[in-house]
């Protein structure tokens, strides 16, 4: 497919369902034949991680102080040096496979401190490209056609590395007035960041999620929505689904479930569709 | 240094934990540095004595024995200002002397060390 593609989840506000758009928009990627490296730098939970069920035993590797280097690690200026130190595949450590076929480069709990370490470099430019620069270096050899990263969801020097070396996002959305408001502050900071840093962060697809039809209110912040962002939103809703709820607990997706409920069916299809649309919008085929 | 100590050494420099172990080190090392600039407070007013003295025999007649071959004291001053990353000049007893336990407390405790020049700081800053 040629060069990597790359996007990043983000909105500044939490509990949109971000890790979960992650997560199925790669399985869904990989169901359409991609190979797909996901990178979690939403936080110390591991949420990702969780979704695959990957989590416990990268716990036990991070209370084993056995999670060195990790994904916080790439973020510091001695990374090469290290990356040159480690050999041939200084991402071995990095990359956990999982059971539903995509790969993931976990959380740590480095990320919690990441944010503050990242302001004490004064030039705004390397403050900000060091995810970019990693990835360019370490992650594009290892030729995945698509790379997506799920971010904190609040505005901070973690969200906008992810952003910078993305340069696409994905804006998982829910169906109310905050969420409306958010969106638009997003926009606003993509242009901002294109006027300070003559780069341009594209909005390449607004997910609505957790969409809840059988109220009116949902169905007109979905109209509103498809008017708003006419080009960014994906084809089809993803509708609320408990069995979504239900197969992240036990560390899966809804993908993985062997006799998926209705919603989980329409969500499924929902993902595969959007992603489809991603990787058109990503390849430059459609113009937001 | 081994590869793999050079690993190890990086390993340490970018270990990060999370907030909460950052929040224990960081009020640690303030009570030290406070503790460091007390010190130097006592030093400036006279309570204190500015002089550092050891008590080993084998030692004494190292430096002074360095001090009678003057070749041999700027050779092993050298390498101290050298491994210091500091210019090249002419040394004393003392300055060999203080140059020796900078470096075994740098290899050794690089923290502490640093938190000297921190209290050094900040004492110059308070003394405006």
């Amino acid at each position: 497919m040629g060069s990597t593609l790359r996007a990043a989840a983000f909105l500044d506000k939490g509990g949109t369902g971000k890790t979960t758009t992650v997560a199925h928009l790669g399985i869904a990627l990989n169901e359409h034949g991609f190979d797909v490296l996901l990178v979690d730098l939403a936080g110390k939970q591991g949420d990702l991680a969780k979704h695959f069920g990957v989590w416990d035993d990268y716990q036990q590797r991070i209370e084993a102080d056995a999670a060195w280097p990790n994904v916080s690690t790439v973020f510091d200026d001695a990374w090469p040096t290290i990356a040159e130190k480690l050999g041939a595949d200084p991402l071995d450590d990095l990359i956990v496979a999982t059971d539903e076929g995509v790969d993931l480069i976990p959380a740590h709990p480095g990320l919690d401190t990441l944010d503050s370490e990242l302001g004490n470099i004064n030039d705004a430019r390397e403050r900000y490209s060091r995810f970019e620069q990693f990835l360019d270096e370490y992650v594009d050899p290892l030729a995945y056609d698509i790379v997506l990263i799920d971010l904190p969801g609040m505005t901070n020097n973690v969200s906008y590395n992810g952003l910078w070396a993305a340069q696409n996002v994905i804006v998982p959305i829910e169906m109310g007035p905050f969420e409306a408001e958010q969106a638009d502050a997003l926009r606003r900071d993509l242009d901002k960041i294109a006027a300070n840093f003559a780069t341009t962060i594209e909005l390449a697809l607004v997910l609505p999620n957790k969409v809840d039809t059988r109220t009116t209110l949902a169905e007109e912040y979905l109209d509103a929505f498809e008017r708003e962002y006419p080009d960014a939103i994906a084809a089809d809703y993803v509708p609320y689904s408990q069995d979504i709820r239900n197969a992240a607990q036990q560390g899966q997706t809804a993908f993985a479930l062997t006799d998926p409920s209705a919603t989980a069916t329409q969500a499924r299809d929902a993902y595969l569709a959007a992603a489809d649309l991603l990787v058109k919008r990503l390849q430059g085929e459609i113009h937001v | 240094m081994s590869e793999d100590d050079e690993l190890a050494a990086l390993r340490d420099e970018t270990a990060h934990g999370d907030r909460i172990d950052t929040a224990d080190a960081t009020s640690d090392r303030r009570a030290f540095v406070d503790d460091i600039v007390s010190e130097l407070e006592a030093i400036d007013d006279g309570d204190k004595q500015k002089t550092v003295s050891v008590w080993d025999g084998h030692l004494a007649a190292f430096v002074r024995a360095l001090e009678a071959n003057p070749d041999r004291m700027t050779s092993v001053g050298e390498g101290l200002q050298q491994r210091l990353d500091l210019e090249h000049e002419e040394v004393d007893r003392s300055e060999l002397l203080r140059l020796a336990l900078r470096l075994g407390f740098k290899e050794a405790a690089p923290d502490e060390l640093d938190a000297v020049r921190d209290a050094a700081g900040e004492h110059a800053t308070n003394r405006l």
